[in-house]
């Protein structure tokens, strides 16, 4: 008789547990549910009230400034040299017209974070995301060391400006594109591909000449 | 028709013989004589019921023939709104391409969003859902991108004072900064009160179907709690939330500027950009990458 009942009571525990099972995940499944229906197009009063003529007319004149929208935004991006910057994939493209001009791997910042030892001053070395422009092309340029060169080494930071230069460590060329940042030759070419720069943009001697010989100030740069 | 012709045909001759002149009726249908009343009676009666079909038949056909003409015009009048749509989307999007700064066009409708110079696609990512929550205000309008909010900051690799370049750039290897670094649940907060809120599901790449069953459920669970716990503290009035792969929403934060235009659309699939990096027809004359 008591062993009936425990298997009753087994089983109505087990259909029970069941039922809030599926109670549960019906529960979770309309708590979770997604709104991303997109609903049928609104017709506007407006375009409701046309006859068939100016329906006509209207679709005829939209296709039409379509198309010319569409040819005017392809003319939009510039015919002459770009430079593009894939900071992900570390990857440096200068186009020209339709085509690649050329390619190849670089370095941009590491992403690291300094701050002095007065916990005052505090630098992040990212390189800058968007649209910039050339602002000007130097030979074999000389690199005026900025205060976090002089804290990242444990040095003081000279007064006069000629303690800060130094030559030869940014290659033959350097174009600079604003705020100190420039797209530079290198010491460390088997850094290239990985982001281990201050914020500049490291590339190959062979391809910064290409670049530097087809850039002009103004020439835009797009980092991504 | 043979049928009715034949009716018709029929009727004509009980006519003219009943009505006109009787000397010519058929020998078989007398008008006169009391058996020619049931004939006739059902010639009228079938024929009666079969130009009523007939003429049913015909105002079938013609209304649905005007049904049609209506729906045309409906049609017409659906692909009008979509052209509007779309040129003034298009408009938009030439108003943003003509600055030089790269914009963002996230759509609804067609799950994607794209990072965009000039018209030329920079970056494209694709969206797994969109929930709108209802959201039919500021859509196919831009948006301007004031701050990139994420859940929890990613942790920059330091470098100490007086370390050194070759050691800062040693740390820098070691503890590489790259996308994968990049938070993947964040809010893209927008001007007048409007965000993007950008979350994450797991990769296709990442573990198997049900662990990632498992996560996907559980981001989801977390999700809904936090927009719970956050529903009496939220200011924005419009919210849409996008979820992403981990690896694409990881990509997109590290893609974006500090601030952008963002092209909100929806009811309208666009086109594809062209791509800003060509595929190049002039491989000879480029330095190959290394």
């Amino acid at each position: 008789m008591s062993r009936l009942k425990s298997r009753n009571a087994i089983a109505a525990v087990g259909v029970l547990g069941s039922l809030i099972l599926v109670l549960l995940a019906g529960f979770i499944g309309l708590w979770l549910q997604r709104s991303d229906d997109t609903p049928e197009l609104a017709i506007p009063s407006e375009i409701a009230g046309m006859d068939l003529n100016t329906v006509h007319k209207q679709a005829a004149s939209l296709t039409s400034q379509i198309k010319k929208l569409e040819e005017k935004e392809n003319r939009l991006f510039p015919s002459g040299p770009a430079i593009l910057v894939d900071s992900a994939a570390n990857h440096i493209y200068l186009i020209k017209g339709s085509s690649i001009a050329a390619q190849d791997k670089c370095s941009t910042g590491s992403g690291l974070e300094l701050t002095d030892t007065n916990g005052l001053r505090t630098w992040t070395f990212d390189t800058p995301r968007g649209y910039f422009r050339a602002l000007s092309k130097v030979t074999n340029p000389v690199w005026y060391r900025p205060d976090w060169a002089f804290i990242e080494e444990g040095e003081p930071i000279p007064k006069d400006r000629e303690s800060r230069a130094v030559a030869d460590v940014l290659g033959d060329y350097a174009i600079a594109f604003g705020d100190g940042y420039f797209i530079h030759g290198t010491l460390y070419t088997r850094m290239l591909g990985t982001s281990v720069t201050h914020g500049c943009i490291r590339v190959d001697d062979d391809t910064l000449k290409k670049i530097y010989e087809t850039a002009q100030p103004g020439t835009p740069i797009y980092i991504f | 028709m043979i049928l009715l012709k034949r009716y018709m045909r029929r009727l004509s001759r009980v006519l003219r013989s009943t009505f006109s002149n009787k000397s010519e009726a058929s020998p078989g249908l007398e008008a006169n004589s009391p058996t020619c009343g049931i004939p006739l009676r059902c010639a009228v009666g079938l024929t009666t019921i079969l130009l009523v079909c007939l003429v049913a038949c015909g105002c079938r056909q013609q209304g649905s023939g005007e049904q049609g003409s209506v729906d045309n015009i409906e049609q017409l009048r659906k692909q009008v709104a979509e052209l509007t749509i779309r040129q003034q989307v298009l408009a938009a999007e030439y108003s943003l391409a003509q600055n030089p700064s790269p914009y963002l066009i996230v759509n609804l409708s067609s799950h994607s969003i794209g990072l965009r110079a000039r018209g030329r696609s920079l970056r494209a990512f694709k969206v797994v859902e969109v929930d709108k929550r209802s959201v039919t205000a500021a859509l196919n309008s831009t948006w301007a991108l004031k701050e990139k909010k994420p859940f929890a900051k990613s942790e920059r690799p330091k470098v100490l004072p007086g370390q050194g370049d070759e050691a800062a750039a040693e740390a820098a290897k070691q503890a590489l900064w790259g996308p994968d670094r990049m938070p993947a649940d964040y809010d893209l907060i927008c001007d007048s009160d409007k965000t993007l809120e950008i979350r994450s599901l797991p990769s296709q790449q990442d573990s198997s179907r049900i662990a990632r069953w498992g996560k996907s459920l559980y981001r989801r669970l977390v999700e809904r709690y936090r927009r719970l716990t956050a529903s009496r503290n939220a200011k924005s009035e419009v919210r849409i939330q996008l979820w992403l792969s981990e690896n694409e929403a990881k990509l997109l934060f590290w893609s974006l500027p500090k601030q952008l235009a963002i092209l909100v659309v929806e009811g309208i699939s666009l086109p594809e950009a062209p791509s800003a990096i060509p595929s190049n027809p002039d491989a000879s004359s480029a330095i190959p990458a290394k």
